[in-house]
């Protein structure tokens, strides 16, 4: 995953500076990206016209991308600026809360899945993202995780709760 | 050449493709904070300029030996306005699983020493409507809050158009921020002249002046952020 943000940051980079080559092939892994992103978020004969939507919109704010950062975090706040938007619009139609609908919308998982969750891991303390890694992404059991960070049991539970908690946090804090 | 963003001829949004987008493309530079922030204290400077040029600097200031009051005050205004203006300006680059800067809590925190302190004496010390109105000087008020204000509307102006260069994701939260931040700085600006050192004075005015600030630039500012 960091790896493609990185291809994707360096053909931002080269569209940023003009590169046409680079911009086409930066829209095409957009557009797929956003269409997964909105796949699960909103009926399948919207998707579409929303991913178009944000195409646009990553067009005309290129210049807000700060190459010194990770590409998708970037456009994930885009597509999820313009997916509120696109609640926002609905909802007004139909009459009904957009609140109520935000909080009924499932979790970030496809953004925490997209994004770089070594990105994340490291804005978290470093006891918390070894637990995690350790127990959620190699496997390990709770037991196996202590012995191997000399955390006690109970620790490592609290510390996978309060990193994981803290990572959901800096997805949301847009 | 060096183009700001600029949109694609959306007149047919039926013939919509990414070949379009691409043969749109222009060079763009990267919005950087910094430019916003010098921008930001730039207006606060020339409102600062304009202030005492036209109602004059205090006296112990002009002639060098500060009131330890006036240095305070001076200092928490800035700490605020700066703090506040980082994270509203930061918020022109939009990012998912970042943290923003949140030094503005703190220093709003340090600032509330001033609110806090006119309410103390508010409570303790002040036992009559003439009382009050020698220590808070309606007249000399008004013109702190006028003048405070004003510069806040041209560093909050500057602000805002700065930051529609930019891509603000929470134009509410944004609007908030650039309206404190403008209001602390304009205070700052304004405070070059003020002469009053009664922090029952500075807990009240101010704060009704920056307050009126974060509140208008949640009202005003938000609408003007979105895209």
């Amino acid at each position: 995953m960091a790896s493609q943000d990185d291809t994707l940051r360096q053909l931002m980079l080269a569209a940023q500076a003009g590169d046409q080559h680079a911009y086409a092939r930066l829209l095409h892994e957009c557009q797929a990206w956003l269409t997964r992103y909105f796949t699960r978020r909103i009926p399948p004969s919207q998707i579409d016209d929303l991913v178009q939507d944000t195409l646009i919109s990553v067009h005309r704010k290129r210049a807000s991308y700060d190459g010194a950062r990770a590409f998708l975090p970037w456009l994930a706040a885009i597509g999820r600026y313009r997916w509120i938007d696109h609640l926002r619009k609905v909802y007004r139609a139909n009459e009904t809360g957009l609140d109520d609908a935000l909080h009924a919308a499932p979790q970030d998982d496809i953004v925490v899945d997209s994004l770089s969750i070594d990105a994340l891991l490291q804005q978290i303390p470093a006891p918390q993202a070894e637990v995690i890694r350790l127990v959620k992404i190699a496997g390990y059991s709770i037991a196996e995780a202590a012995t191997r960070t000399g955390q006690s049991e109970s620790l490592v539970k609290v510390n996978i709760h309060r990193g994981i908690r803290r990572m959901s946090a800096l997805i949301e804090e847009v | 050449m060096v183009k700001d963003t600029s949109a694609p001829d959306g007149s047919d949004a039926d013939r919509f493709n990414i070949d379009a987008l691409v043969d749109d493309l222009m060079p763009v530079r990267q919005i950087r904070l910094r430019e916003g922030m010098v921008i930001a204290l730039a207006m606060m400077a020339v409102c600062a300029l304009a202030i005492g040029l036209r109602l004059g600097v205090r006296g112990d200031l002009a002639n060098g030996v500060p009131h330890w009051m006036f240095l305070l005050r001076s200092a928490a205004l800035l700490a605020l306005g700066t703090a506040a203006a980082v994270a509203a300006l930061s918020a022109s680059t939009p990012l998912v699983g970042s943290e923003r800067p949140g030094g503005w809590r703190w220093a709003l925190a340090v600032a509330a020493v001033f609110p806090l302190g006119a309410g103390f004496v508010w409570l303790a010390d002040i036992r009559s409507v003439d009382q009050a109105r020698r220590l808070l000087d309606p007249q000399y008020g008004q013109q702190c809050l006028q003048m405070s204000m004003l510069c806040a509307v041209a560093i909050g102006l500057a602000m805002t158009a700065w930051l529609r260069r930019g891509a603000p994701v929470s134009p509410e939260r944004t609007g908030w921020l650039v309206g404190l931040a403008a209001g602390a700085l304009g205070a700052a600006a304004y405070s070059i002249s003020c002469s009053e050192n009664a922090v029952v004075y500075i807990g009240t005015w101010y704060t009704v002046a920056i307050g009126g600030c974060a509140i208008g630039g949640r009202v005003v500012v938000t609408p003007l952020l979105r895209w």
